[in-house]
């Protein structure tokens, strides 16, 4: 990578750091999804488990043979290090998707993105330092939410039981390779839709699909439908990585310079 | 050396829409030429084709003996563009806003800071470098534009409209700063549709209209394509004999001559028969005048 392509990584970055309402949306929902949602799972199962019933199906789920006080410890277990972490993949499709569109969309919209087409860098390196920034912001965020995540569970099972939350294996392959996947497959969506696209909210629109199988796995954990192993996780995560990078690859190859600034 | 070559250069776009029809053109190193035509003839699209943003249709073209569709990376390094729709970042300072275009032409940042601070003085934008762009009016965006295609001391300016927006301070301080920079070997392609600019600053021209190229040379060149000869304006109180005149405004005749030696003689003629002249001056054509001339013209081929 040289110099002129970390230029325009540092201004994407700056870019959205500036822009109040875009930040905003990067640091809520990440803090709603990886810290209030987590926590509320929490109290509700270590303080009110009697309140528990609509879990029943998740519950079912758990070994037969365990005391009342090693099942809401096992539910627990379950919610957080196989549930949550379906979830938790909203956050880089949301980021990568906002930062994406502002770098892409926004940048058209704005007439910005002809004035650095003029620059000496190949549309692929342009294209490159722009899905860089998009992965850097997505990939901070996300760790750093998950850092966060872990360090407040931890406090708050100190201070109800002295109990630990120890991220489990569908973590490791969530956060190494779900998360850059999902990222880069947030990104695609954004660059094939950026010559259509006119604004960023539509750009965004588009990367929204990515959404709804994510939801539909979360809804199909919860309801006991479903329970992804940690084996899978890691398979579909190094395959969705692949196709990712084949796709981003298609999409920024089939970019002219007439098609972006038509 | 010719800065910029264009051989039957055609650009068709998806809908059959010729914008650039069989254009050949050279243009010498230090020239400022000036690529006129109204809006929608096909300016903008020629400068996109010639730094290698468009594809052509057919034809080529070069830019310091660089091909535009081969190597337009390698254009851009050298060139400068100014367009309309080519802005610069609101959420940025005018200062960050150069910095970030420095590095993107690959200069050291303190080497865009230096390089910018003088762009912006010579610009009148000092006072407004930590400004953020947003806060900017249109004529300062359009000077900061400029300045922002300078950054890296190309050696091909493209500019299209460069004096649009700007109060006749700034344009003076603009069109003074492009003069400066042919004397020092920089090429310019100015589009442009105001005619008595082009002609305050430019060397060289060509006249575009519906994509096809018109005429194109010195302002002697367009002049000998029309008419080289001289219009003399007079008043007298006796008519001239041996000349078709026509009457215009505030009791002058105008009539046309081949060369100014003739002015002498008839004056003599006219005193000689007790006129009394109290106004005589002669110009030769203008840009404007040539251009409506050839608008004309090509309006009327069109129409055959």
């Amino acid at each position: 990578m040289n110099r002129k392509m970390k230029a325009i990584i540092r201004k994407d970055i700056r870019s959205i750091i500036d822009n109040k309402r875009y930040l905003w949306t990067l640091l809520l929902l990440p803090i709603f999804l990886g810290v209030v949602f987590p926590s509320i799972f929490v109290v509700l199962v270590k303080l009110v488990p009697t309140d528990m019933n609509d879990m029943d199906a998740l519950i079912r789920l758990l070994p037969q043979n365990l005391s009342e006080a090693e099942i809401f410890d096992a539910l627990l277990d379950m919610i957080l290090n196989q549930t949550i972490p379906i979830f938790f993949m909203l956050i880089p499709i949301m980021c990568a998707s906002v930062m994406a569109a502002s770098s892409f969309v926004g940048e058209k919209e704005k007439r910005t993105l002809e004035t650095l087409l003029y620059s000496p860098l190949s549309l692929r390196d342009v294209f490159k330092a722009k899905v860089l920034a998009s992965t850097i912001m997505s990939l901070v965020i996300t760790f750093a939410t998950f850092g966060l995540m872990v360090v407040i569970l931890n406090i708050e099972l100190q201070f109800i039981d002295q109990s630990t939350f120890i991220p489990g294996f569908t973590w490791l392959w969530v956060m190494c390779l779900l998360v850059p996947a999902v990222t880069l497959m947030s990104i695609v969506f954004i660059v094939k839709g950026s010559a259509k696209s006119k604004t960023m909210e539509e750009a965004q629109q588009r990367a929204s699909f990515l959404v709804m199988p994510i939801v539909l796995i979360f809804i199909s954990q919860f309801t006991g439908l479903l329970m992804i192993q940690p084996i899978y996780i890691l398979i579909a995560g190094a395959v969705l990585l692949v196709i990712s990078y084949v796709l981003l690859q298609k999409a920024t190859a089939a970019f002219t310079y007439e098609k972006l600034i038509q | 050396m010719n800065a910029i070559r264009i051989e039957h250069i055609r650009k068709v776009f998806s809908e059959h829409k010729v914008a650039v029809d069989d254009i050949s053109l050279q243009i010498e190193e230090g020239q400022i030429f000036g690529f006129l035509g109204p809006n929608g003839a096909g300016k903008t699209t020629m400068v996109k084709l010639l730094v290698g943003m468009l594809e052509p249709s057919a034809g080529s073209s070069s830019v310091m003996n660089i091909d535009s569709t081969k190597d337009g990376v390698s254009i851009h390094a050298i060139s400068g563009v100014l367009t309309e729709h080519a802005m610069m970042y609101d959420h940025l300072t005018a200062m960050d806003n150069l910095v970030f275009f420095g590095e993107v032409f690959g200069l050291e940042k303190e080497e865009s800071i230096a390089r910018g601070m003088k762009l912006l003085e010579e610009l009148d934008l000092l006072d407004a470098k930590d400004q953020k762009l947003g806060t900017y009016s249109t004529g300062m965006r359009q000077r900061l534009s400029l300045a922002r295609a300078l950054i890296h001391k190309p050696r091909v300016l493209f500019l299209d409209e460069p004096t649009s927006g700007l109060d006749p301070e700034s344009a003076l301080r603009v069109n003074q700063l492009i003069m400066k920079l042919a004397k020092q070997g920089v090429t310019i392609f100015l589009c442009t549709h105001q005619l008595r600019y082009a002609q305050e600053i430019c060397t060289s021209y060509g006249l575009i209209d519906h994509g096809k190229l018109l005429a194109s040379g010195t302002l002697e060149d367009l002049r000998k394509q029309i008419y080289d000869g001289y219009t003399v304006r007079m008043k007298t109180s006796v008519m001239p004999i041996h000349v078709d005149y026509v009457e215009v405004e505030d009791g002058q005749i105008e009539f046309k001559l081949d060369s100014e030696d003739r002015i002498a003689d008839i004056i003599r003629d006219i005193v000689q028969r007790n006129g009394n002249i109290t106004h005589v001056s002669s110009r030769k054509m203008s840009l404007e005048e040539i251009y409506f001339a050839l608008m004309k013209q090509g309006g009327m081929q069109d129409e055959s």
